[in-house]
């Protein structure tokens, strides 16, 4: 579906970005391309898809990093697509408008598409969360002020119901070459016989390819609509995600179980990215700078493994074994992530450092998860990223934690990590900062009432 | 009535922006048979330029033709200024990046495909990357300049107190949201219209023709909107269209050429960094006495727009202060990178920093309150004469001052800022103010003239054209409205149109903060040379006196003893059209009173002075060096302002684009001198959390420019961007209070974490 009209595609390639397909084969060209790698927002469109309760969810996502392939079965909506039946504005854009929001506009329709979304879920009009429904969204002439004016005024606004979403149930393959499976045991006979294939669940990064790259993957198997990927599980003792589980579906989860993850997922990406980017996609491409994996160590979660020979579970710390290197073999996909809720007297806490508070990747991330007793550490567990050539344990910063103290610990830091330059930050920098973060946590359990970072002032 | 001077009105595309209606190059139909091309860019820094083998790429998929610079048909020269600056290289590669061919194709991914199969053979030299090893090098793009007042030699030697220092600033990449691009048609005769995101149409045309070896007259560059510019799309935007110019021409077909934003960040100039060096000698209260600086600008690899950056930069390193004995010298370094160039605050920014910096070192050395020595060493009655010469004969400075600090409550939050300090382990918070002058006029007095043409239809609607670009800050509704107040009408009547090179030639481009006084006086001169027509022509018609006709609501009245008469304005018009007026007109606009001698250094540059103050306050941390600006407040002149609303978005956008510069946004090259902040995903300008949650903007009010300006409105294009150097100030003043505030602290921009925790180990050292 796009702009409520149902759409059947043939004689396109399903790897062609949902941004191309719009601009050069429906001549929709109110959706922009400003960067090609998601992180600008003007290219920002809404996906209208079956939420719980028969409710229709409405998720900003960038269509430069969106495949076609990846739309199938959705509704897709454009800035075109907001105006009324007899041309009018809606009252989203108007309210833009109103506000002088707008300066040269080349930005202004993925606010629009930003402001629709955050629009029709309901969500309150404060600062913080309006900065998050904007975190994916670029303005270089207006100073935002206006747009978040604006945004307190959409909030609340009465939005009219989606169209009702086709639900494909079949599995579908597209050109021979985008597998879009429909069952675990059709995924992993697929991942046999196409090992080379890239696998996709939320494309945040594999998009890349085909937006900014402009050489899209030769074959790729889509696991989003595989129901045992697409799993949530929980109980007291743990959680269980499945591979395929957007940021967006684990974050309440995640949140409820480990408060400290709200402001650090909030800030992971933007919701543009949140929206269709999985966890398991993070651990699965093995970034050294993802931002799960740092949190996902210390929160000593286990991944577990599936192939037509069976499944497996490791400690993540085993699957990550070199630079962008995993323990994933050929035939193998990630089925899911498990990872204990907080045992009594366990705290966890989690730092990331980057140079721009929102959407930006970390220079270091970290996660602690600690067990105090009488005022002690009795347990503790360390994961650090942007350090080292995968995120890691810090297993000398541990022992130094358990056995001397935080000061001790901060000077582990190198023993542990022999991190690189680069645009994000220096080797020392980053060694200093690592350090300081343990300051940082010595802090926050000592003086828990204490504001101890600027963005709480 | 609405929509006249010096109302609020919104941007007049503002409907078509937000429903996806406004059409940018891109959007644009493409002809039939249109063809995309992809630009070749040296892999490599520095080096012999050897062989380019064409025929792997020519050999691709879709591949029509791949052009190198012995396919351009006329010269192969795209400098803005000077000479010497190749569309294509030859010989020698100079920055990493650098256009060496461009491959045109059916499709811009095929072009993009065939482009990296062009092999390239060079001979790698090692390249200058620093502004220090070119100043040891003396590899400059042009001589050293230097701005001299007085002895300041003898001065500094006979100052009670002297100081010296040094600090940098980085570079800004304008990040304008819509990439360079440009679209050329070819036509008979070997005719070309170029579609083209450029502020400066007419320099498009040059460049265009200059390539193609053909007369002005065959080109024209046609611009209806700019997704952004910011300096960025000055001198870029004109060797982008000309590399579309060459391949239509050569290929017959209509060409499009969009750079990806990877593309546009590694070609195309950006802010100049500067370091700096000065000494600055002062008295017991704090008085500077003389003032000796250094100010070395990384001009890249060509000298682009450079000489104009490091005039406005010397010519604006005394800010608001007097300094009686005053010598800054300039220097344009050549190093192996892109080529420098405008960025909204041309130089003006890199040369404020200065005295910002001096005074606050001179606060911490006598013990005194930064904000009072500020204050103390504003231009005032009988210290008002620039180093260069212009008197500050409007100075709103002490006003805005007070403004600033009163409605920001600086001394309750002064004391506030330093409680907090006293008592929290590992957040500072800091204060800074900043006092803002920034001169009006481009540097060079001969760019400062504008065209308009104005059309009266017989029914009353007006079409509006004038050699200034629309770039998303207002000009086209702002000159509209000056049209509106001439002919008193509804602005609505108005309809603006693309800026043409075949409507108003010879026009400057729309920078250096100049449209609106630019263009609107012109748009006024031709609208008023109309309607003195339709004036004359109803005097003569009703057999009345002129002074007896009067245009108001849109409607004309004639007064008579008795009875008025009321005709609609379109009335008029179609009235004069049968009496055959003409009812189009051109108006012409130079700035009056400026002159300038280059080469002294002398004379009066600026038509008048705008003026603001800004106040910051800041929190950083201490263990990780994050930073965050927790509150704005600002003043700005704006004269008389056309347009209130217009303003106030320029202003809050200017300020929140010179915090980016300032704090977050950090270009980064490796070692072999190639740009790895290439998009923004790596390249962070601010988003909507970093913009100050209390942000408090005025105009100053009731402050009408003295110069006679259009409707005594003032520029503000530019200054604003200058009073995010408070946000500077203010983490000097976070950081100093880590060490108890007893020394000075040197902070490079941008202040990043990284920065600012290498700035707290000094003190802590």
């Amino acid at each position: 579906m796009l702009n409520d009209d149902p759409v059947g595609l043939s004689g396109v390639s399903p790897m062609t970005t949902l941004l191309d397909w719009l601009r050069e084969h429906r001549g929709l060209k109110g959706t922009k391309e400003g960067c090609a790698e998601g992180d600008c927002g003007a290219c920002t469109v809404v996906l209208e898809r079956d939420g719980p309760n028969g409710q229709v969810r409405r998720e900003a996502v960038n269509a430069c990093i969106a495949m076609l392939g990846q739309v199938d079965g959705l509704s897709v909506r454009t800035v075109e697509g907001l105006r009324g039946t007899d041309g009018s504005a809606h009252s989203v854009q108007i309210a833009m408008a109103e506000a002088d929001a707008t300066q040269c506009g080349f930005c202004t329709p993925g606010f629009v598409m930003s402001a629709y979304a955050f629009s029709a879920g309901g969500e309150t009009a404060d600062a913080d969360t309006i900065h998050e429904a904007l975190a994916g969204n670029l303005c270089r002439c207006t100073g935002y002020r206006p747009i978040v004016d604006a945004m307190t005024k959409v909030a609340g606004l009465a939005v009219e119901p989606a169209p009702s979403v086709p639900a494909r149930t079949a599995s579908a393959v597209f050109d021979g070459a985008f597998f879009a499976p429909r069952s675990l045991d059709e995924l992993l006979k697929l991942r046999k016989a196409h090992p080379e294939a890239m696998l996709l669940a939320g494309g945040t990064d594999l998009g890349l390819l085909a937006g900014h790259r402009r050489q899209p993957p030769k074959e790729i198997i889509h696991l989003a609509h595989v129901p045992e990927l697409a799993a949530i599980a929980s109980d007291k003792e743990s959680i269980t995600l499945g591979a395929a589980v957007t940021y967006a579906q684990a974050m309440p989860l995640l949140v409820a179980a480990y408060p400290a993850l709200r402001p650090y997922l909030s800030r992971l990406g933007s919701r543009q990215i949140r929206n269709l980017g999985t966890i398991g996609g993070n651990v699965g491409n093995a970034s050294p700078i993802g931002d799960m994996p740092p949190v996902l160590l210390a929160l000593e979660a286990t991944v577990t493994l599936a192939s037509v020979r069976g499944t497996r579970e490791l400690p993540l710390e085993d699957f990550f074994t070199g630079y962008r290197e995993t323990a994933l073999a050929p035939d193998e996909v990630i089925l899911s992530l498990s990872m204990p809720c907080l045992r009594p007297g366990e705290v966890f806490f989690c730092d990331k450092v980057s140079k721009r508070r929102d959407q930006d990747i970390s220079t270091v991330a970290a996660g602690y998860r600690l067990r105090i007793e009488d005022g002690r550490i009795a347990d503790v567990r360390v994961g650090i990223g942007g350090m080292a050539a995968t995120p890691r344990r810090a297993t000398h910063v541990e022992k130094a934690l358990l056995k001397e103290g935080f000061a001790a610990a901060a000077a582990a830091i190198p023993k542990d990590f022999q991190p690189i330059d680069d645009w994000r930050g220096s080797a020392a920098y980053r060694l200093q900062v690592a350090a300081n973060l343990l300051r940082r946590l010595e802090l926050r359990i000592a003086q828990p009432a204490r504001v101890l970072e600027v963005e709480a002032l | 009535m609405s929509g006249r001077v010096h109302t609020a009105r919104r941007h007049d595309s503002a409907l078509k922006h937000v429903t996806g209606q406004a059409l940018y190059v891109d959007d644009l139909p493409e002809p039939p048979g249109t063809l995309h091309a992809a630009l070749v860019l040296s892999p490599v820094a520095c080096g012999r330029l050897g062989k380019l083998d064409f025929a792997a790429a020519a050999g691709s998929p879709g591949v029509v033709a791949v052009l190198g610079a012995q396919d351009i048909p006329g010269r192969n020269d795209v400098a803005a200024g000077g000479q010497g600056e190749p569309l294509f290289a030859v010989e020698r590669v100079e920055f990493a990046g650098q256009p060496l061919a461009m491959v045109v194709a059916g499709s811009l991914d095929a072009a993009r495909a065939a482009a990296t199969h062009v092999a390239i053979e060079i001979e790698e030299e090692t390249p200058i990357l620093d502004i220090a090893t070119a100043l040891a090098r003396q590899a400059w793009v042009q001589a050293p300049s230097t701005l001299l007042r007085g002895d300041p030699d003898a001065a500094m030697k006979a100052a009670p107190h002297r100081l010296s220092a040094g600090f940098s600033v980085g570079g800004q990449e304008h990040f304008y949201l819509e990439g360079q691009i440009a679209l050329a048609l070819p036509g008979e005769d070997g005719d070309i219209v170029v579609h083209t995101s450029t502020q400066h149409p007419t320099e498009v045309q040059h460049i265009c023709a200059r390539l193609l070896g053909c007369d002005f007259n065959r080109v024209t560059a046609v611009v209806r909107r700019l997704g952004g510019g910011f300096g960025g799309k000055e001198s870029n935007a004109s060797w982008v269209a000309g590399a579309a110019a060459v391949a239509a021409s050569v290929t017959g077909r209509p060409v499009k050429i969009r750079l990806p934003r990877e593309i546009d960040m590694i070609a195309t100039g950006k802010r100049h960094g500067f370091d700096y060096r000065y000494t600055v000698g002062f008295d017991d209260d704090g008085r500077v006495l003389a003032l000796d600086a250094v100010m070395a600008a990384d001009a890249g690899w060509s000298l682009d727009l450079t000489p104009g950056v490091v005039a406005r930069a010397l010519t604006h390193a005394d800010n608001a202060y007097w300094i009686p004995h005053f010598r800054a010298v300039g220097y344009a370094c050549r190093t192996n990178k892109q080529s420098n160039t405008a960025f909204r605050g041309f130089g003006g920014p890199q040369g404020v920093v200065v005295m910002e910096d001096a005074l606050d070192r001179i606060a911490h050395r006598l013990g005194r309150d930064p904000v009072e020595l500020r204050a103390l060493n504003f231009y005032a009655e009988g210290r008002n004469e620039t180093p260069y010469g212009q008197t500050v004969d409007e100075n709103h400075l002490a006003r805005c001052w007070a403004e600033v600090k009163q409605g920001g409550e600086f001394e309750r939050r002064r004391a506030e800022v330093n409680a907090f300090n006293a008592a929290h382990p590992v957040l500072k918070r800091g204060l800074g103010l900043f006092p803002l002058k920034f001169g009006i006029s481009f540097n060079l007095p001969h760019m400062n003239q504008a065209g308009a043409l104005v059309h009266v239809y017989t029914d009353g609607s007006i079409r509006l054209n004038h050699g200034g670009t629309e770039m998303g800050q207002g000009l086209f509704i702002k000159v509209a409205q000056v049209v509106a107040e001439v002919f008193k009408v509804e602005v609505d009547r108005i309809r603006a149109s693309a800026t043409s090179t075949a409507e108003v030639p010879n026009t400057s481009p729309t920078a250096a903060s100049t449209g609106s006084d630019l263009n609107g006086w012109a748009a006024w001169e031709a609208a008023n040379t109309i309607r003195q027509r339709m004036v004359a022509f109803a005097a003569e018609h009703f057999d009345v006196a002129e002074s007896d006709i009067e245009f108001a609501d849109g409607n004309v009245r004639i007064a008579r003893p008795g009875s008025n008469q009321v005709l609609t304005f379109g009335e008029l018009a179609n009235l004069c059209w049968m009496g055959r007026v003409s009812l189009s007109s051109t108006g012409f606009y130079k700035t009056p009173k400026i002159h300038w001698d280059g080469a002294a250094m002398r004379g009066r540059p600026f038509f008048y002075f705008s003026f603001g103050a800004a106040m910051a306050e800041v929190a950083i941390d201490t263990l990780t060096g994050e930073s965050r600006v927790l509150r704005a407040d600002l003043v700005q002149d704006c004269g008389s302002s056309l347009n209130p609303a217009i303003d106030l978005g320029q202003i809050e956008g200017a300020f929140v684009q010179g915090q980016g510069w300032l704090t977050c946004e950090e270009l980064w090259w490796d070692a072999k001198g190639r740009l790895r902040t290439t998009g923004p995903s790596t390249y962070k300008i601010p988003g909507s959390r970093d913009v100050p949650p209390i942000f408090n903007v005025k105009l100053l009010a009731n402050a009408p420019s003295r110069e006679a300006t259009i409707f005594r409105s003032k520029a503000v294009g530019e200054p604003p961007l200058l009073l995010a150097t408070a946000v500077w100030t203010a983490l000097k003043d976070a950081i100093a209070a880590v060490g108890g505030h007893k020394t000075a602290v040197r902070l490079d921009a941008p202040a990043t974490p990284e920065r600012i925790l290498a700035a707290i180990a000094t003190l802590k050292a």
